[in-house]
């Protein structure tokens, strides 16, 4: 089994900053490995644990913080890694990341599973997979939560919407997973060490036949809506607070 | 201008056609509901219907794509939930063209450019992005006023689904009372909550007040007490009134309610953030305020 996971650099939104007229610190705010392309990475581990399987992982963009990522990937147990060098990687269009995917498939594949987060941390759009599936023409199964693999046939569950749906492929297949899908491992010293030793690959973007398209974003502004904004303390009037919400209640607003 | 869009309430078709007011075009649109068919031809231009079937995206999208071919759209629309961002993402990927999630605001600018608002870092953020046509666009439900406009559209059944690649089965979800994406009132626990049975809590106030409920991930995801909850990887709502309890008010939790009409917490910590969301904020003990409140409901009655 050949497996390609893919991981994405992502602002950490929980440590984001603003200025005071609302404009983030982009400049500051850390980033990392999204939390979802963490469980991709676990996943694919685990059916090369089980499976013997060999673990790709592709990550776009060329800071030091790129090379970390696929460090940390290889720390979790992946074999081999490439980072496709791009400048402006955070404004590229989700088709044109698809682009490169699919030549990194006719490149280095083919493969039995491609696995990714469902939604990054920063966008959470939850259309690469799917994106990615229209491009190389294979099935893609959105949002797991659950994966198995049962003779010959991956099995997964997704929780959406209205219920529960269970899926079943044969492979090859495109799989984007949730937080929920596992707890990814912690890697440990000594594969933290062998995995500042591991080559990484590096492919420059002209090399690929791939047609950049950039994002036009004209601003990113802090998000507020304006709301009434009326406060009461209970612990002043415990009796006044419950009568005026029992009062707002009944009144439907 | 030649809008399509795939919709299955028709409550998101009446957005949609106050986008289409916006953009100047006529509206087309795929469901996969025979139900909807008379409600839908009041709404829409065309409208395109299917036999529902398991839903499948890859399925789902081959019947999509099919009726764009035909249609050949300028813009494309889908409801920003979790099937329509992976519907829009294989749309988008078979057309190469791009793909916008979490839309909230939409300006035609001059011909084949739109200027479009899309929240980012979990709903922390709002960036505004300008798109040549054509493009494809997740629309946060609620985002858009419906727009009651009726028209005399047609419709047209399709008949042959293609076969399922993948084999599926569907349990579909318990509703206990209200289906959340239609109540008007939720309530909902987050995690102030000490125990799962305190939850009977929140139960019974959603009943009396002929709501729903439901909670934050942490209580579903990893306290097991629910199978779903309210947020960016769960349920998006728009409620009337929102009624937040023990909640901190995450982004990632905020974003999908920021579209209820009316925002109403209870928190015991007056610097939590959702106190900076709110239209009406209590400071206090949620184990104080609910038992009183429930009385007080129930003597209502
Ligand atoms: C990829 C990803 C996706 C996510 N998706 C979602 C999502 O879809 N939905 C979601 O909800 N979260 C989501 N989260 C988690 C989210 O970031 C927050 O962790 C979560 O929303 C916090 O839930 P909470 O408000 O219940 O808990 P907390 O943040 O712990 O807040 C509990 C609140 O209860 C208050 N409280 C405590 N005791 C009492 C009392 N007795 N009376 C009154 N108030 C009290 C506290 O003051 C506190 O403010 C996601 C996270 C990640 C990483
Ligand atoms: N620029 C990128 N580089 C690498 N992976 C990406 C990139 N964009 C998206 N992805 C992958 O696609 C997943 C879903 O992203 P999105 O569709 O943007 O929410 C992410 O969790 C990543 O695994």
């Amino acid at each position: 089994m050949r497996i390609l996971t893919l991981v994405k650099l992502t602002v950490d939104i929980s440590q984001l900053k603003y200025e005071s007229s609302g404009d983030p610190l982009m400049d500051i705010v850390p980033r990392k490995m999204g939390d979802s392309d963490k469980c991709a990475v676990e996943e694919a581990v685990r059916l090369k644990e089980k499976y013997n399987a060999h673990t790709v992982v592709v990550t776009i963009g060329s800071t030091l913080d790129h090379e970390r990522i696929i460090r940390d990937a290889y720390a979790m147990g992946i074999d081999e890694g490439y980072i496709v060098e791009v400048d402006g990687y955070e404004n590229l269009q989700a088709i044109t990341v698809g682009e490169i995917v699919k030549s990194i498939v006719e490149m280095t594949g083919p493969y039995d599973l491609i696995i990714l987060g469902a939604g990054s941390l920063d966008t959470h759009s939850y259309t690469l997979g799917p994106i990615i599936a229209s491009k190389i023409g294979i099935p893609v199964i959105a949002g797991v939560d659950s994966l198995n693999y049962i003779d010959g046939c991956f099995e997964a569950r997704c929780v959406m919407e209205d219920g529960t749906y269970i899926y079943r492929s044969k492979p090859p297949l495109i799989v984007t997973v949730t937080t929920e899908v596992n707890e990814p491992r912690i890697p440990t010293l000594k594969t933290i060490l062998k995995s500042k030793k591991m080559e990484i690959k590096r492919l420059k973007i002209e090399n690929l036949k791939v047609k950049l398209e950039k994002i036009n974003i004209l601003d990113i502004k802090r998000y507020v809506i304006q709301r009434k904004n009326i406060i009461w303390d209970a612990s002043e009037d415990l009796e006044k607070a419950i009568d005026n919400l029992f009062k707002l209640l009944v009144s439907g607003v | 201008m030649k809008i399509l869009l795939y919709g299955e309430t028709i409550e998101w078709l009446k957005q949609a056609r106050q986008i289409a007011e916006i953009v100047n075009g006529e509206l087309y649109g795929v469901l996969p509901s025979k139900e909807l068919s008379s409600e839908a031809a009041k709404i829409l231009d065309k409208t395109y219907i299917f036999d529902r079937i398991m839903y499948e995206p890859n399925t789902y999208h081959k019947i999509i794509q099919k009726v764009s071919e035909k249609i050949k759209p300028d813009l494309t629309l889908f409801p920003s939930t979790i099937k329509g961002r992976t519907l829009a993402g294989l749309y988008a990927g078979y057309r190469n063209e791009p793909v916008i999630t979490d839309v909230v605001d939409i300006r035609y600018c001059n011909e084949g450019e739109l200027e479009v608002k899309r929240l980012v870092y979990g709903g922390a953020c709002i960036a505004t992005i300008k798109s040549k046509l054509p493009s494809t666009l997740c629309i946060s439900l609620g985002a858009f006023k419906p727009l009651e406009k009726q028209v005399n559209g047609e419709v047209e059944y399709l008949k042959e689904v293609e076969k399922q690649l993948i084999q599926t089965e569907f349990k579909s979800k318990e509703y206990v009372g209200i289906p959340l994406e239609r109540a008007e009132i939720v309530v909902a626990a987050g995690r102030g909550f000490k125990k799962k049975e305190d939850l009977e809590m929140v139960r019974e106030l959603s009943s009396l007040l002929n709501g729903a409920w439901s909670v934050t991930r942490p209580l579903a995801a990893d306290y097991g007490w629910t199978d779903t909850w309210i947020g960016i990887s769960g349920a998006i709502i728009n409620p009337r009134i929102y009624l937040a309890i023990g909640i901190s008010g995450q982004p990632l939790h905020m974003i999908a309610v920021r579209n209820s009409k009316t925002i109403i917490a209870i928190n015991k910590d007056p610097n939590a953030p959702i106190f900076n969301e709110v239209d009406y904020g209590i400071i206090g003990d949620l184990y104080q305020i609910l038992p009183r409140l429930i009385e007080k409901l129930r003597k209502k009655q």
